[in-house]
């Protein structure tokens, strides 16, 4: 298993992505954000998946958002994360450490929550975000983003929520056999 | 075991991926409008008896890989791309605002939104010195309708 450092911050806590082996562009390996990050622009992707799914968006959890809508509040809040990340790395006033960007959700595991409220076209429609990353914290208080997905109940879709938590799984049995702690380890 | 940190790990390096995307958020606007343009080509596709992508290639002579790139929304595309594929699909991808046939139209409507002379730049400040405020009104109003027609 590879990971990537996505910056550091100045108390030298770091945001780290894990490269899993499946995820490749041509023969290079791509890391989590950077998979998650295309194919959160990628039309075809986005309309497929709302397609898909459209009998959640027409809950009032999504706010009867059209596939329109709800295309284009992934494209504003996965900007706005990216606006956030690159404010966060640069140390600009008021975005924040990495420790308040994430949010506990349960069993040390974490999900980043945007804060930027550049998010113009379709944020009336629906109040809470649809995009979630997942990440776990390491004991020097760093994140490895292990995954994320498009949110579209209150509590997750099932099958998403459990592959995630897989991965996670996954990252964190890699981490302890290599002799890095992380905060649920810690506590064990 | 004595506990590590990840960036001893053999296999961990750092990535320029956030700067990069950061700087593609300049193309944030033209994103949209390729996004706006993808669905509606997917949508126009689905109506045609599910063309597939590979056979609407075809039609409008060009890469398969194209038009992937076209309805991933990933495409810069020109004037005559979108005029091409308009009329492909039969479909009116862009439409345009109401025209308003005479200039002086322009400047009527503009008074309105001109408020004396927080429209106006260094420039045209520095003209009002010498040729007087009405003629630059005209000149701040004149910008600000470009800028909007």
């Amino acid at each position: 298993m590879e990971f990537k450092c996505i910056f550091e911050e100045l108390e030298k806590r770091e945001l780290w992505a894990v490269c899993y082996p499946e995820n490749k562009k041509g023969k290079r390996k791509v890391h989590v954000f950077e998979h998650l990050f295309t194919l959160w622009k990628d039309t075809q992707y986005l309309r497929d998946y709302f397609l898909k799914y459209q009998d959640y968006l027409k809950t009032d959890y999504c706010n009867h958002m059209t596939i329109s809508e709800a295309i284009d509040k992934v494209l504003d809040e996965r900007n706005s994360f990216i606006r956030q990340l690159y404010a966060m790395e640069n140390n600009e006033l008021g975005q924040g450490t990495l420790k308040d960007a994430f949010k506990p959700l349960h069993r040390g595991i974490y999900q980043l929550q945007s804060k930027n409220q550049k998010q113009k076209r379709a944020a009336t429609k629906m109040k809470d975000p649809l995009l979630r990353i997942y990440a776990i914290e390491l004991s020097d208080g760093s994140y490895v983003v292990t995954g994320g997905v498009i949110k579209l109940t209150e509590q997750g879709m099932g099958d998403e929520f459990d592959k995630e938590m897989e991965r996670i799984n996954r990252v964190e049995q890699y981490l302890k056999s290599e002799g890095i702690w992380y905060k649920e380890g810690l506590t064990d | 075991m004595k506990e590590k940190k990840i960036s001893q790990l053999k296999k961990a390096r750092k990535s320029n991926w956030l700067q990069k995307e950061f700087v593609s958020l300049k193309d944030e606007k033209w994103l949209f409008y390729s996004s706006q343009i993808a669905r509606r080509v997917l949508a126009a596709l689905e109506d045609k008896e599910g063309m597939s992508q590979k056979e609407f290639a075809e039609s409008l002579g060009v890469k398969p890989q194209y038009i992937n790139k076209v309805v991933k929304g990933s495409q810069n595309l020109s004037l005559k791309t979108i005029a091409n594929i308009s009329a492909a699909l039969n479909f009116e991808l862009i439409t345009f605002p109401a025209y308003k046939d005479s200039f002086s139209s322009y400047l009527n409507n503009s008074f309105k939104y001109v408020d004396n002379s927080s429209n106006i730049d260094k420039e045209d400040q520095e003209l009002s010195k010498t040729t007087g405020t009405e003629n630059v009104n005209s000149l701040a109003n004149v910008k600000f309708n470009l800028q909007v027609a």
